[in-house]
């Protein structure tokens, strides 16, 4: 850890937001263009969130808005401590917890379509998480570093050398964002939700609080692309755009599966493209 | 000092025999929890008793009495297989008398320099069982009257059933200190024998049968312990413990296997892991004491001791692969359950797994994560037991399911149980921190296994997060804005309330502290086995950092569950209910209650479906662990 990291990750608490936001702008207004929509003004996320906070609700229990909270807040210090250049393994088992609270948010209520929503979600959890330890695992035992500046200034051309960490890893986003087709526990797409499922019981400030979660977690998350193409400037800039790109375009092409078919998949990419990319460098050593 | 800390419990147990279960005998268990948890604190940290002084005193006629008791044991052992009609455990128990006998002559002509060995992991080890094991006693007086309350069927032996405790914790201590391998079997004998009454105490058919389970395979694991000391003796010339990693492969190699088989048995790596998923029917004080600081922990004690002869080995590498796949299939079976004490169990021995695994490749880094899944296992998971005998004499229910909003009905046991979890998978805590390192070892290590260990840590930390989180989401659930609060509370006694806070306590207090448990006990015991490792002090630094953030969770629920813990308005029903609870209203006026089910999976992690395949693959490196070093 040194200051510029330190100035990074205090530039991370607030501008972080905004770049969440202007990403989930974008988002829907690609959409939008894939379905032959004019789509919603790039800000429009900013004006949604504003109307949130200037709502009223009646939470269900005193529970709910301490986790909803705590999932956010810490949603905020994954990232935080992730550019301040922290061990990403232990910070990455931060961002499981982020998780957990959001899940027990919905547990506490007792409603039906939160249960459901948040049962799918911690399945869905279940899916991803090998994979992204693998990638980390990938990522560690190619540059032996263990943090984010380090893994960066490698030089290693990591997008080579583990693609198929990278194509796994790119596949757990969708997963992790709620993207289409593994929206399980909640979705924006009103024609495949089941009452909202997850945040059926949250609205308001507190769906609001989420929603923020929701950005702050984008941002690092596809800062974590970008470490597979920190060793070119043009890579790094194509690199994570193109990935972004993928997610929406498979979010519009494809229909929400069944749980059974998202742990399937998240697994069989995690064993396949997984551990296939990471035998060969415990069978040959270090490169 | 060691004398006095080992044989102080004996003497105690056979005290408490004594007087018929009121006053004078809670008095009694108290007084004697306090003087064993304090002669154990003494001898951690006492002047003169901290590290290595090594004792080479003998017992008393010590040849003899380890001999007398042996055999005493098996007598025992034999007279219960009769009187119940069983012939495996009779065929055993005979082996393992037979085996005594004729290796009598040989065993005894070694010549042991060392006798007793007091390392920063005995030290560990002796607090754990003095303090969370004194603790488990406690509770056991205030839950094991309530029991007999509601089995009123079932005989009434509590001066047996503390006694027995006693002894155990006794047996224990010597377990962990001795180095002369004949002693650390006469031990390891006397806990077979203790959990073999304990899990029995119902005296019913399912108990028995579970008692009987348990003493055959553990008889098992006794046999190859008492082989690979005869072996020993035969071929090396030496039973002390701390001789075996300097002796050559060809000499040790089927003496340490044999060994490192008895201590996969103890502590329940498949495919010996029946006997303690079995040993659930016994009263829950029972299980929390193997559990978490006797029994299982010898097991892997043991294998952590023997680290030094099996790192860099084929035994090393396949005793590892067996704790891995115990590892990862108990925690997928975890998943599909919903008995309470089963879902412990299964993690249980899903962690010891972890600690196997670190046994067997025994580097440094490792073996400091194999000492600190120890500690903050058997606090968590102590916790955890209580916890869930309380919720059960509560809800009279041992169902996950019907600790539905445990934190309205049971706040403050609520609260406790959170903490206990929280301890058990929540990063940065506790075990979280272990695993952490565990997994940074294998990244950075080079052997061909280690992309097979990692997946399966992959794997296995994905499916805890579940078990555990639903089960989490299933004590906060609230539904009824009606419902009073604290309503099952009331019946909990003085006893499992003050050994449950104390627990909970000692959980924040280890947590947080981790980095002087390190350096103050682990990292010397590390030094003296010549094998330096200190975890890097940014990464403390990021740790404490987290465990202060985290800890804002527990403390927020605190002051919520003080307050109002019970629901403030009903969840969205559609739009169609507004009664008291959450109601579907149909057509023509029908009411339908909801029900709420956790997800089990069944399908995927059902017992019955992966137990077979754990046994079946366990049994299979096992055999081959065995065959590699004879052929």
């Amino acid at each position: 850890m040194n200051y510029s990291h330190l100035w990074i990750a205090l530039a991370y608490l607030v501008l972080g937001p905004l770049l969440g936001g202007l990403l989930s702008g974008i988002d829907r207004k690609v959409t939008a263009r894939m379905q032959g929509r004019m789509g919603p003004p790039l800000l429009q996320p900013f004006y949604d969130l504003r109307k949130l906070f200037s709502r009223r609700i009646d939470p269900v229990n005193a529970l709910q808005y301490p986790l909803v909270a705590s999932h956010l807040a810490f949603a905020v210090l994954t990232g935080f401590f992730i550019f301040l250049g922290g061990d990403l393994l232990l910070i990455i088992f931060m961002l499981t917890l982020s998780g957990v609270f959001l899940v027990l948010a919905a547990y506490s209520t007792g409603s039906p379509y939160g249960k459901i929503g948040a049962d799918r979600e911690l399945i869905v959890m279940m899916a991803y998480e090998p994979m992204v330890i693998l990638t980390l695992v990938g990522l560690f035992r190619v540059t032996k570093s263990y943090d984010f500046w380090g893994i960066a200034g490698s030089g290693v051309p990591l997008a080579l050398l583990l693609p198929g960490l990278l194509v796994g890893f790119a596949f757990t986003l969708i997963m992790k964002l709620r993207k289409s087709p593994f929206d399980l526990s909640t979705s924006h797409h009103a024609h495949q939700e089941l009452v909202k499922g997850l945040t059926a019981d949250m609205g308001g400030p507190m769906l609001g609080l989420v929603e923020l979660a929701h950005w702050y977690e984008s941002v690092y998350l596809y800062g974590l692309v970008f470490l597979f193409f920190s060793f070119n400037p043009l890579a790094a800039f194509l690199g994570p755009t193109v990935v972004y790109f993928l997610i929406i375009l498979i979010d519009n092409s494809t229909a929400r599966v069944k749980w059974e078919a998202a742990l399937t998949a998240g697994w069989a990419i995690a064993l396949v493209a997984g551990v296939g990319n990471l035998i060969p460098f415990y069978l040959r050593g270090l490169p | 000092m060691i004398q006095l800390l080992i044989f102080a419990p004996f003497l105690l147990g056979l005290l408490l025999l004594i007087p018929k279960p009121g006053l004078l005998a809670s008095a009694l268990v108290v007084g004697s929890v306090l003087l064993q948890a304090g002669l154990a604190i003494a001898f951690a940290v006492g002047p003169g008793s901290g590290f290595l002084p090594v004792g080479s005193f003998e017992l008393p006629f010590q040849e003899y009495l380890i001999l007398a008791v042996e055999l005493l044991l098996v007598v025992y052992f034999v007279i219960a297989a009769v009187r119940s009609r069983r012939l495996l455990p009779l065929v055993l128990a005979l082996v393992q008398g037979a085996i005594t006998i004729a290796g009598e002559g040989i065993t005894s002509k070694v010549e042991v320099a060392t006798s007793w060995t007091v390392d920063g992991l005995a030290v560990l080890m002796v607090l754990v069982i003095g303090i969370v094991g004194g603790l488990i006693v406690l509770y056991s007086l205030g839950y094991m009257r309530r029991f007999h309350e509601e089995h009123s069927r079932t005989p009434d032996r509590r001066s047996m059933f503390t006694a027995v405790f006693m002894i155990f914790l006794g047996a224990m201590y010597g377990l962990v200190l001795a180095n002369d391998l004949r002693l650390m079997l006469l031990f390891w004998e006397i806990t077979t024998w203790a959990s073999f009454v304990l899990i029995g105490y119902s005296k019913d058919k399912v108990s028995e049968k579970s008692a009987f389970l348990a003493l055959s395979l553990n008889l098992v694991g006794g046999i190859a312990f008492a082989i690979g000391n005869l072996l020993l003796a035969s071929t090396a010339g030496t039973l002390e413990l701390s001789a075996l990693g300097g002796l050559g492969a060809g000499v040790a190699a089927i003496p340490v296997a044999c060994i490192a088989l008895a201590g996969l048995v103890k502590s329940a790596q498949l495919p010996f892991t029946p006997w303690l998923l079995g040993a659930m029917v016994a009263p829950t004080p029972v299980s929390a004491l193997l559990h978490s600081s006797t029994m299982v922990k010898a097991g892997v004690f043991l294998l952590l001791r023997l680290s030094p002869a099996l790192a860099g080995r084929l035994t090393g590498d396949l005793v590892a692969l067996v704790g891995i796949l115990t590892f990862l299939l108990c925690a997928f079976m975890a998943v599909a359950q919903r008995n309470s004490k089963r879902v412990l169990a299964l993690s249980t021995v899903s962690n010891l797994g972890l600690i196997v695994v670190c046994a067997g490749i025994g580097t440094p880094q490792l073996l400091w994560a194999g000492f600190f899944l120890i500690l903050f296992h058997a606090v968590a998971k102590a916790l955890l037991f209580l916890g869930v005998g309380t919720a059960s004499l509560g809800t009279g229910s041992l169902d996950i399911e019907e600790m539905g909003g445990l934190i309205v009905t049971m706040p403050r046991l609520a609260l406790l149980m959170f903490i206990g979890i929280a301890g058990m998978f929540v990063a940065p805590f506790g075990m979280l921190i272990s695993k952490w390192t565990v997994m940074e070892a294998f990244i950075a290590g080079n052997s061909p296994i280690n992309p097979v260990i990692l997946a399966c840590l992959a794997w296995g930390s994905a499916t805890t997060v579940l078990f555990w989180t639903k089960w989490m989401g299933t004590l906060i659930r609230t539904a009824d804005p009606a419902a009073p609060t604290g309503l099952l509370e009331a019946g909990t006694s003085r006893s499992e309330g003050i050994a449950e806070g104390l627990l909970a306590f000692i959980a924040i207090v280890s947590f947080a502290a981790f980095p002087l448990a390190s350096s103050w006990i682990a990292e010397p015991w590390l030094r003296t086995a010549a094998l330096p490792f200190a975890p890097a002090a940014g990464n403390v630094a990021l740790a404490l950092a987290m465990v202060s953030l985290t800890v804002l969770l527990p403390a927020l629920l605190v002051v919520v569950s003080r307050s109002r813990t019970k629901a403030l308005s009903t969840a969205y029903m559609s739009g169609r209910s507004n009664g008291p609870g959450l109601l579907f209203k149909g057509s023509a006026g029908a009411e339908k209650a909801v029900a709420l089910r956790s997800v089990q999976l069944e399908g995927l992690f059902g017992e019955g479906k992966l137990l077979p395949i754990g046994i079946a693959l366990g049994t299979l490196l096992s055999i081959i662990m065995l065959g590699t070093v004879i052929v």
